[in-house]
């Protein structure tokens, strides 16, 4: 299995089957080892997850991959399927595996029910790949800026709201003035 | 020869680019995709892809990646070393998409010095260059994918024994 260390230093020189990158969030560095038959996706990936985690590709690459791996886990399957299911449960190992090593919570919210479902697969692997990134989500920190979030923009409604009544006010009070010159104005002119 | 020398510290940063750049050129010139000139593609060349020497290569992107980021750390003009994270980006892109005449042989043979080089070259890369990156990868992760079903299929069906198909499927994931 692929096994991930985080590291506060790089290694001095990077190992053979090392991938070193630095988080742009905490600054440090991950440095992981890889099965020896593991590689090619993994590698990019990761690299999306590490490096740009808000861009869309890991987001559809993640839906995809981990969205067909739960809509086919099926128990009755032929040999051929099954080598099939083999490979996209390898896959959807190696999506988990890159998310649990991205910082960036808001890609791993946003994938929450995703995440959520796939505790629920046959695949004592995937079960437990998927509760790894779930149990090192933090939840309350999301949903306390969530609601610091709506509460900001309560906030703003109510005071634009406020600038609307005060402006409607103001219209009706320019307008009642504008009546008054007017006929003031008509008055004159009868004169 | 090359290699050994990238790892001594006698030679300077400027010097290990210099020479990094010449390799990777001399890389693209031999194994660089060329989907659109199929008639220069022949069997010779594609057994020379499986034979291609991916460590030396790894160990000079290595150190001349190394080398260029010191480069780009001390200059003020960062536009001096984009030709050469450009080059980077081109080998990585060839490692990541193979052309689809020899689709196999880089899963088969060489995924893991793909992995190092992808991994090296993150490690090095300016944040100004990764938008560049990004389709790269989610091309290379897609293309992976494909490869890995396509390959599964094949070692099923056995289809032409000479390929290692399920090695290459593995190699992909």
């Amino acid at each position: 299995m692929t096994r991930i260390y985080l590291i506060h230093k790089p290694p001095r020189v990077p190992c053979k089957f090392g991938f070193i990158v630095q988080s742009s969030v905490t600054n440090q560095y991950s440095y992981l080892i890889y099965h020896p038959n593991s590689h090619v996706f993994l590698a990019c990936f990761m690299g999306l997850c590490q490096k740009m985690p808000t861009c869309p590709a890991v987001n559809s690459l993640t839906n995809q991959i981990l969205g067909e791996t739960i809509d086919s886990d099926e128990d009755d399957l032929s040999e051929k399927m099954r080598l099939q299911s083999k490979t996209r449960h390898s896959l959807a190992i190696a999506v988990c595996e890159s998310l649990s090593t991205a910082t960036s919570q808001d890609l791993l919210v946003g994938l929450f029910p995703l995440l959520c479902r796939l505790t629920n697969v046959e695949n004592d692997g995937l079960r437990r790949a998927a509760g790894k990134i779930l149990g090192g989500m933090n939840l309350s920190e999301a949903i306390s800026r969530e609601r610091q979030r709506a509460d900001q923009a309560d906030l703003r409604a109510k005071e634009i709201e406020e600038e609307n009544i005060a402006m409607l006010e103001e219209i009706e009070y320019l307008q009642k003035e504008n009546e008054e010159l007017q006929r003031q104005v008509s008055g004159y002119s009868a004169t | 020869m090359v290699a050994s020398a990238f790892d001594s510290d006698d030679l300077s940063n400027e010097a290990k680019v210099v020479v990094m750049g010449s390799v990777l050129l001399q890389y693209l010139n031999i194994y660089g995709n060329t989907d659109d000139d199929t008639n220069s593609k022949d069997e010779n060349r594609r057994r020379k892809t499986s034979e291609a020497r991916y460590d030396i290569i790894t160990s000079v992107i290595n150190s001349g990646l190394e080398a260029a980021s010191n480069i780009d750390a001390d200059t003020e003009d960062k536009a001096t070393l984009d030709s050469v994270w450009d080059r980077v980006i081109e080998t990585v892109s060839t490692l990541l998409l193979p052309p689809k005449d020899n689709r196999y042989d880089g899963y088969a043979y060489h995924s893991k010095s793909i992995l190092n080089i992808v991994a090296i070259a993150l490690s090095h890369l300016p944040t100004r260059k990764l938008t560049l990156v990004e389709p790269m990868l989610e091309n290379g992760a897609n293309l992976a994918v494909e490869v890995a079903f396509e390959c599964n299929e094949k070692a099923y069906n056995q289809d032409d024994e000479d390929i290692p198909y399920s090695q290459a499927a593995e190699g992909a994931m």
